[in-house]
């Protein structure tokens, strides 16, 4: 049976980065890219995946772009987080942002905070954090890589 | 701060800090004294307070007992100064409790000029100014005392000191925007503890690190000092064990021996066994009317009270009268208008009502306590309103701050005071108490508790709560339960409530979730007051780490969730989960089950749980549409039953679909900004060409008949032409470039195309001109970078700082300058790169035009075009019509094409090159900071990314046609409902939220033409109104008459005060006389320079096709109104 992968990230040029990563790196592993709370949440509902590779903030739907009409989840990564676990789909799961803090208003909370708090919670499942800083930095790479490898998703 | 303290003069900072840390107690007062030892103290009575470098006397010691031996050393040192200070701040708080502002002031002024200004003094200035003359007298004292703070930290402070005497600002909004605004506060924790502590928000994570805390306060005014030790001892004695507090302790012991009355001081010294309960007054009063309540005359109790609070006021006495008596005491109210007496005992009493004025009173409570900060016996109103705020399990957390805070010491220490300890000083008090019977028969049965001697269930109800809390002690949960519920039934509401949440208490206690859900839905609908006390979000906390398990069935349990405090998506996950276990994947499809459900609980499950922030989760939809629609069958559904709030109901039903109509609209609005009207461009060009193309057909059947054909033979003019034209068959010939019929063809397809790209009334520069070019390009640009703080304002040639960075960067000041530079750069380069976009990109190209080599809409027609062209007129001797019908098609196509490459050039060029800007700001930065990275900022940065991507990917929706013969009609007040939503859009930080009326429920026509002039009308406001949106008082008012298709839009605002009315008026009366004047407002190309109104008067003639329109205004004491009136088609 074909192993698959889910990336959740409505960031087209760092999803375009990350899939090329996996293609490259893992080509054994049939990607799937989907950019909202909604449709990753459907995806989970009705298809099993090895692995998840999720940022943390999400719009809410899929194909709403216009202004007044598009709504953000500013933690959705961490609420589908919660439903699996609610869900008992315990899927392996990577966190992949570029933000390594979350709110400046009313939550002012770390990446480093969350992800504490997601290793705790969601001990069996969550895989770790991993910041995306865009060019010219690569260290993503790594740091994806090591976590993938360390939990047996071996390079192809 | 520190760093500031360490930079003063170091070589004494070093001695006197010496000094702290090696000297006892007697020692520092004996140090500072000596006559060669200055300022030991540091800036102890201040004629103006503020917070420097100079304030500090010593450097930090890294120790919280070496803080705070030298904290009450100093006030030890002061301590005549501090007790005449305490008597003259009675007298202030008496005064102003009784409403006698004139005499408090008169205090007050005393007080400053005898011992300074501190921040206790600010908080009295603007509590008293707030009282006297509202909130413009508070600000006047901001104004005022703001002046003469240097330190930014310290300006803040003042301010949310201000702020929270505002009597306009809920508590909840002040903790909110406080929260935010010190959240953003790149400080360690420590200082953000600071801040709230001076706003008398106390908390104490851990004492052992307080000592930053302590050394803080040193460097304020002594009297807060002083106050600041009070409060801190008694936070510190209630959150430690003992071995933590003994420490603290001792220093504490040796202020009182000195400075003697402080009874917050004594009382800890007293439980502690440290002076004795013979050195203290025992409150005989307070006596008297327990004894009388526990007697059962509650008469007498309550004229004993009612003495006290007239004569001897205590907020104990004001708490204990509305608490102790039933329900029909709380109509009454103690002191007289605007006094904070009065202000006291409505909000005691309303607390304690449970009505549903609950939250809101709960919420003056909380305020109140707040700005009574350090008055005499607070704590009681503390322990009254935290116990109010809480869980139950935190009543001997506040029970004991009531009993710290008994001057006279009364039954709440024996009877409130039931805490782990044992206190000699209650058994001491015992032996003092024969002459009140009840009290000493409860105290004794609580002492000496066996319930196989007592017969519970006989005893007050009063006596029963102690009596179960005792058994909960000793786990006899089901007698403890039984005796409860007992009480459940009393009339006395404050008791029967205590009851109901100690039940509560005891099933949380042994995560018996389902019988707590279940205690819930007995009292929910019955006595909803009950719940205020409830903390549901640690309930629902609790029950959601669970994971529902075994409580799927309830249908209390999403509608619990629903109550508490806690976000949508918790919500969600409970009403998910008992939608699965009854099969189900959206609400409405439990219709058809009702009869599984209590019908209240029913309807409550679908009115509060099922609201669309919370179903918006359920995989089921996908899409905001489907959510809403999903939001309106279930209000549907209420309407048609016997749910009680119809009336809500049916207007949220309406607003639910006016929301989608708004959405529609938008999205329409958004969408193709670019429109051609066939019926008109047909019209035009055939009207215009129809002789031209006369001609060229005559001409060229000349060329058939004749020689002339064959004039440019020899020429390389002629060229073999194959084309294949679909439909139209194949051409394979030979036609000459020369030939003078198709010249004439080639002139005439050219001025077909220029009437389309430029025809005044229907061209599509016309629409790139006013719909896209003017304004709305650039700004929603802009508006994302505004968003995140990224963007500076400019103000003729200088740019405004963007004031957000400054408190994110109080810590790094030197940055500060550096950061709004690198702003700048970025405002400076960006506007540079819209304005290109604008006038170089956004624009039209044909063949002639060498000077726009970057336009985007290239309709630039090669031979090959023309030739294609040509040869179908040839081969099939079209007419007229038919051949601008091809052109007409060909020219749209083309169109097509521009706008697929206009999409594209934003979304991958311009995306690109903006995030190439954000990258070079991130780089900067990162020099900036070096290796202290402030990810505050880059966050920002990040977040403009990812945002600007989405708004191009908006931007680009614009460029696509759209079809004329759907147009969109909206009612009057969805148009303007709209317009305002783009403004609030397009300008975040001036959100507008007018009054809108229309006389007319019918659909307009031109509706995406009337929000565009709507738009520009309100950006016209935001713009030039110098007035912050919350003073505005706009007001549009629409007026639409379906028997001659007149629109007339009026609104009205007023005008900032500092606006130049009188130019406004000349212009305007210009704008008036001028309406008409076509050289006035000019043509529709190209005039994205001009003013609003003059735009607004080319929209309506070209946009709307308007023959007839007017502009009017009347301006009188700073408000305006303006009305524009213009026909549109009829219906």
């Amino acid at each position: 049976m074909n192993k698959n992968i889910i990336v959740v990230e409505d960031d087209q040029s760092k999803a375009e980065e990350v899939l090329a990563f996996l293609r490259q790196n893992y080509p054994q592993y049939e990607i799937v890219r989907v950019s909202s709370y909604n449709s990753a949440m459907r995806f989970l509902q009705n298809s099993s995946f090895d692995l998840m590779i999720l940022d943390v903030t999400l719009p809410t739907f899929e194909d709403e772009h216009f202004i007044g009409e598009r709504s953000f989840e500013k933690f959705g990564g961490v609420m589908i987080l919660r439903e699996l676990k609610r869900k008992r789909k315990l899927l392996p799961t990577i966190l992949f942002t570029m933000f390594d803090d979350f709110g400046i208003r009313n939550e002012h909370i770390s990446l480093d905070q969350i992800s504490k708090e997601l290793e705790e919670k969601y001990s069996t499942f969550f895989l770790g954090a991993v910041f995306y800083e865009s060019p010219p930095g690569r260290d993503w790479a790594t740091s994806l890589q090591k976590i993938m490898n360390d939990n047996n998703f071996n390079c192809g | 701060m520190l760093k500031r303290a360490k930079n003063t003069s170091k070589s004494v900072l070093d001695v006197y800090s010496h000094a702290k840390a090696k000297l006892s107690l007697s020692e520092q007062v004996k140090f500072s004294q000596n006559k060669s030892v200055k300022n030991f103290w540091g800036n102890s009575f201040p004629s103006i307070v503020n917070f420097a470098q100079e304030s500090f006397a010593t450097n930090y010691s890294g120790d919280p007992i070496i803080e705070w031996k030298y904290l009450i050393a100093c006030c030890i040192h002061y301590k005549e100064r501090i007790l005449a200070f305490i008597d003259l701040k009675k007298e202030f708080e008496l005064n102003i409790l009784n409403g006698d502002f004139e005499n408090a002031e008169l205090s007050l002024s005393l007080i400053t000029e005898k011992y300074g200004e501190s921040l206790w003094s600010i908080n009295a200035t603007f509590l008293l100014s707030e009282k006297q003359g509202g909130r413009e007298a508070n600000w006047q004292k901001l104004s005022e005392i703001i002046k003469t703070k240097d330190d930014a930290l310290f300006r803040l402070i003042i301010e949310l000191v201000s702020k929270k005497n505002e009597s306009l600002i809920r508590f909840d909004e002040f903790l909110k925007s406080t929260h935010e605004q010190i959240s953003i506060l790149p400080f360690d924790d420590y200082i953000k503890q600071f801040v709230y502590y001076c706003l008398g928000i106390k908390s104490i994570n851990n004492p052992l690190s307080s000592g930053i805390l302590i050394y803080l306060f040193s460097g304020l005014p002594v009297i807060d000092r002083y106050l600041f030790l009070t409060r801190f001892s008694e936070l510190l004695y209630i959150s430690c064990d003992s071995e933590t507090f003994k420490p603290f302790l001792y220093p504490i012991r040796s202020l009182y021996k000195t400075i003697g009355h402080n009874t917050i001081l004594r009382n800890i010294l007293l439980y502690e066994n440290q002076v004795s309960l013979n050195d203290i007054m025992i409150d005989t009063n307070e006596f008297e009317y327990f004894e009388a309540y526990l007697s059962g005359d509650i008469e007498r109790a309550a004229s004993i009270i009612e003495n006290l609070i007239v004569n001897e006021f205590r907020l104990k006495y004001l708490i204990d009268y509305y608490t102790l008596l039933p329900s029909a005491y709380s109509a009454k109210t103690f002191g007289i208008n605007n006094s904070l007496l009065n202000e006291l005992s409505r909000t005691i009493s309303g607390v304690i009502d449970k009505g549903q004025l609950f939250v809101s009173t709960l919420r003056m409570a909380n305020k109140l306590e707040l700005q009574m900060s350090d008055f005499v016996d607070l704590s009681c109103f503390t322990f009254f309103v935290g116990r109010e705020n809480t869980l139950i399990d935190s009543a001997p957390y506040f029970n004991l701050l009531r009993a710290l805070d008994d001057e006279n010491v009364g039954p709440s220490m024996l009877l409130y005071f039931n805490g782990p300890h044992e206190i000699k000083a209650t058994k001491d008090l015992c032996k003092r108490i024969d002459a009140f019977p009840m009290v000493s028969s409860l105290v004794e049965k609580l002492n000496n508790f066996d319930n196989s001697n007592i017969n519970l269930f006989d005893a007050q109800t009063f006596e029963k709560l102690f009596f179960a809390d005792l058994l909960t002690e000793r786990k006899d949960f089901i007698t403890s339960i039984q005796l409860l519920e007992s009480v459940l039934i009393s009339e006395n509401l404050y008791e029967s409530s205590i009851a109901f949440l100690k039940i509560m208490e005891i099933y949380l206690e042994e995560r018996r979730f389902r019988a707590l859900l279940l205690h819930f839905e007995k009292f929910l609908t019955i006595k909803p007051g009950f719940f205020e006390r409830v903390n549901l979000e640690f309930i629902c906390k609790e029950i959601d780490d669970s994971d529902f398990e075994n409580l799927e069935d309830l249908i209390i349990t999403p509608i619990i969730f629903s109550k508490a405090q806690i976000s949508a998506h918790s919500i969600y996950g409970a009403l998910d989960s008992f939608l699965s276990f009854h099969g189900v994947s959206k609400p409405s499809s439990l219709f058809d089950a009702t009869t599984k459900f209590e019908r209240g609980y029913f309807l409550l499950l679908l009115n509060e749980v099922c609201v669309i922030e919370v179903i918006k989760y359920l995989t089921v939809f996908e899409s905001t549409t489907e959510v809403e629609n999903e939001r309106l069958i279930i209000l549907k559904y209420l309407a048609d039953s016997e749910f009680p709030e119809k009336k809500a109901v049916i207007d949220e039903f309406v607003e639910v679909a006016q929301r989608e109509v708004i959405r529609k609209g938008l999205r329409n609005y958004n969408s193709g900004k670019i429109t051609t009207d066939f019926l008109q461009l047909r019209r035009h060009i055939t009207e215009k060409l129809s002789s031209s193309f006369s001609r060229f057909k005559d001409q060229k059947l000349f060329v058939d008949d004749s020689t002339y054909k064959s004039v440019d033979y020899e020429n390389q003019g002629q060229v073999k032409v194959i084309l294949d034209l679909n439909s139209l068959g194949t051409i394979n010939r030979y036609i000459s470039l020369k030939d003078p019929s198709f010249l004439s063809l080639k002139l005439i397809v050219n001025e077909m195309r220029d009437i389309f790209l430029n025809s005044k009334e229907h061209g599509l520069d016309g629409h790139l001109s006013t719909r896209i070019r003017h304004g709305m390009l650039i700004n929603h640009i802009k508006r994302v970078f505004v968003n995140h703080n990224l963007l500076a304002v400019k103000e003729g040639n200088l740019f405004n700082d963007i004031n957000f960075w400054e408190y994110v960067l109080f810590e790094k000041p030197d940055a500060y300058n550096p950061l709004q530079i690198i702003f700048q750069e970025f405002s400076i380069k960006l506007d540079e790169y819209c304005q290109k976009l604008r006038s170089e990109y956004i624009q039209i190209k044909t063949e002639k035009d060498l000077d726009k080599p970057n336009a985007l809409f290239d309709f630039s027609f090669n031979p090959e075009f023309y030739m294609r062209l040509y040869a179908v007129v040839e081969e099939h001797n079209i007419e007229s019509s038919e051949f601008v019908e091809y052109c007409l098609f060909a020219l749209l196509q083309i169109t097509n094409i521009n706008l697929e490459n206009v999409r594209r050039y934003l979304r991958e060029t311009v995306n690109s090159d903006l995030r190439i800007m954000l990258e070079e700001i991130k780089i900067k930065i990162q020099e900036l900071f070096q290796d202290h990275l402030h990810s505050g900022i880059i966050t920002q940065v990040n977040k403009a990314a990812t945002d600007i991507t989405y708004e191009l990917e908006n931007i680009s929706r614009w460029f696509h046609l759209a079809d004329e013969d759907t147009e969109f009609k909206l009612q009057f007040t969805d148009i303007i409902s709209i317009a305002v939503k783009v403004s609030n859009i397009l300008y975040p930080t001036f959100q507008l939220n007018p009054t809108i009326k229309a006389n007319s429920n019918e659909k307009l026509t031109c509706s995406i033409g009337i929000i565009d002039i709507l738009r520009n009308l309100i950006e016209n406001v935001v713009v030039h109104s110098e007035c912050l949106p919350e003073d505005l008082d706009l007001k549009i008012d629409g007026y639409y008459s379906n028997d001659d298709g007149v629109v007339k839009i009026t609104m009205s605002h007023r005008l900032g005060n500092g606006t130049n009315v009188q130019e406004i008026k000349e212009r305007f009366i210009e704008y008036n006389s001028q309406w008409n004047n076509k050289d006035f407002y000019g043509d529709r190309i190209s005039n994205e320079g001009k003013s609003g109104i003059k735009k607004i008067r080319r929209s309506i003639e070209y946009d709307l096709g308007a023959s007839e329109s007017s502009f009017e205004f009347t301006l009188n004491n700073y408000v305006i109104i303006i009305s524009v009136t213009f026909n549109i088609p009829k219906l």
